[in-house]
């Protein structure tokens, strides 16, 4: 066999956007991973006060990582350090920036939903980081340069589809910003525009298809062939993608990413429900929840720690993300040499909470909700404690034709919710169009143990 | 249709020289300095990559 990395077979069926990195195997990938992971951790050690602290107190420099092995004793990072460090200078990013300020050209937030805001800092070469990431994605989801890509999204603080529009550009797609359009602006402006493709959350997909239906348009009469998710689990949730994809007549695809760390995970067209990791950008491990033992068997989850590699600015190196993952146990049909995390992300460390003594992901509980086809697309759970004992309620909503069937609907809601939580619900039943519809991500469970 | 790595490589590392330099000599330029600057960004993506694999290869 030919050297693979000294040649490499052509793109014949234009399927890879770098043909010579997803097709690399898995040990060269590995190799590749451990040189990048220890010119990151140098950039990092040399030039940003903050990871040099980290560093020396755990009595490690860069010179110790000699081997894939040593990368565990490297110290982790969560949200808390990263905002912590933004109360020094230079403001105000704080001294994990590793470029004099001058260098950054672009300013992003997290949205802050549980605390702080964490701002970052992109160079110019970060940024065309960024817009490469995006390019895999959108390439392994089958975006070419004959796609016009509707963005329907406020392009603003928050790094959200910014990286999608340019990624689109980059592969040469025609790209529409559908910035401070209303919903139904955006869907007549895609409908007259015969747009082939869009970006948007699972929760603001669904809810476009309402709305457009309200219109009196059916949304597969607009022509859409793919869209892509991201910012929350939906897309790799079978029955929610299953609705999606019945709504708007298309393929949707998932992908993955976070502001502190990047566009880290894609969907392509072989594996639903499934995610690569971009293993050359990107080193992922996963970690035992309770034990921090590294998981590298299939089907168990665990917490991921990531790396992101090359990052200038701001570098992110072994991330406790907090996002729940496990390997799948095959490699994937298209040809792809990076690994596949089976069901996407499961959920968020913080969210998967026991409730009567057993572990509940609300990603679960949309699986079911979203597999009852005579439910409403929205629906919330709220957890409170009465007494000693956890308590769970799920609000959802009947469509108006099903009314009828109400009995044999939530008969049938509560065995599929035993079956596959292991829980029993209070069932509330609210009418339809009552319950809080989302722009972007929604917040439909509710813990409130936690504040009582 | 093959490509050749090595050759790839070399060629990506003669742009980035020849911009290095044009950047450098013109720097007094603002739509030089800061254009080729901007080429020589994207084309760290294609850099890295390949002499990463050049390294792996020896
Ligand atoms: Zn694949």
């Amino acid at each position: 066999m030919k050297n693979p990395t000294e040649e490499v077979q052509g793109m014949a069926e234009d399927r890879y956007w770098n043909p010579i990195l997803e097709r690399l195997p898995q040990e060269r990938l590995k190799e590749l991973q451990f040189k990048k992971f220890k010119r990151t951790i140098s950039w990092a050690y040399e030039n940003s006060p903050f990871y040099r602290r980290l560093y020396r107190e755990a009595g490690i420099e860069p010179g110790d990582i000699r081997s894939l092995e040593d990368i565990k004793r490297v110290p982790k990072i969560e949200k808390g350090m990263l905002r912590e460090v933004q109360q020094r200078d230079p403001f105000p990013y704080g001294d994990i920036l590793a470029v004099p300020i001058e260098e950054v050209t672009t300013f992003r937030q997290t949205s802050g939903t549980t605390g702080t805001p964490v701002y970052q800092a992109e160079t110019w070469e970060d940024w065309e980081l960024w817009s490469e990431w995006w390019a895999y994605i959108l390439y392994a989801q089958g975006y070419r340069k004959t796609d016009r890509v509707f963005l329907p999204f406020g392009y603003n603080i928050f790094v959200a589809f910014w990286a999608a529009h340019y990624a689109a550009e980059k592969i040469g797609c025609e790209v529409i910003p559908g910035g401070v359009l209303d919903t139904q602006a955006r869907i007549l402006k895609m409908k007259e525009l015969r747009c082939s493709a869009f970006m948007a959350t699972p929760t603001y997909v669904l809810g476009m298809a309402e709305t457009a239906t309200k219109m009196g348009i059916d949304p597969k009469e607009i022509g859409i062939r793919r869209i892509t998710c991201a910012g929350e689990p939906g897309a790799s949730i079978p029955s929610t993608k299953k609705r999606i994809e019945e709504r708007w007549g298309c393929r949707v695809f998932d992908h993955v990413g976070a502001t502190e760390i990047g566009a880290w995970g894609f969907e392509c067209e072989e594996s639903p429900y499934m995610l690569h990791i971009n293993e050359a950008f990107f080193l992922v491990e996963i970690e035992d929840m309770e034990t921090g033992e590294p998981i590298e068997e299939p089907n168990r989850p665990g917490k991921m720690i990531i790396t992101t590699f090359d990052r200038l600015a701001k570098p992110c190196i072994r991330f406790d993300s907090k996002d729940v993952i496990k390997w799948a146990d095959h490699q994937c049909a298209c040809g792809r040499s990076f690994r596949l995390l089976d069901g996407g992300v499961i959920g968020r460390a913080d969210d998967i909470t026991k409730v009567k003594g057993v572990l509940l992901a609300p990603s679960a509980i949309e699986e079911v909700v979203r597999g009852v086809g005579e439910l409403s697309d929205e629906f919330e759970v709220i957890v409170t404690k009465k007494g000693d004992i956890d308590d769970i309620t799920l609000k959802i909503e009947i469509r108006p034709e099903y009314e009828t069937k109400r009995d044999e609907i939530l008969k049938r809601l509560q065995t599929e919710l035993r079956i596959k939580t292991n829980l029993g619900y209070n069932i509330e039943v609210h009418p339809y169009h009552s319950l809080p519809r989302y722009d972007v991500k929604a917040k439909r469970f509710k813990d409130l143990r936690k504040h009582s | 249709m093959e490509y050749k790595l090595n050759s790839l490589i070399q060629r990506i590392e003669d742009m980035k020289r020849i911009g290095e330099a044009i950047a450098q000599e013109y720097k007094e330029i603002p739509a030089v300095d800061r254009n080729i600057k901007r080429i020589l960004a994207s084309l760290r993506i294609l850099e890295l990559d390949v002499s990463d694999l050049k390294m792996i290869q020896d």
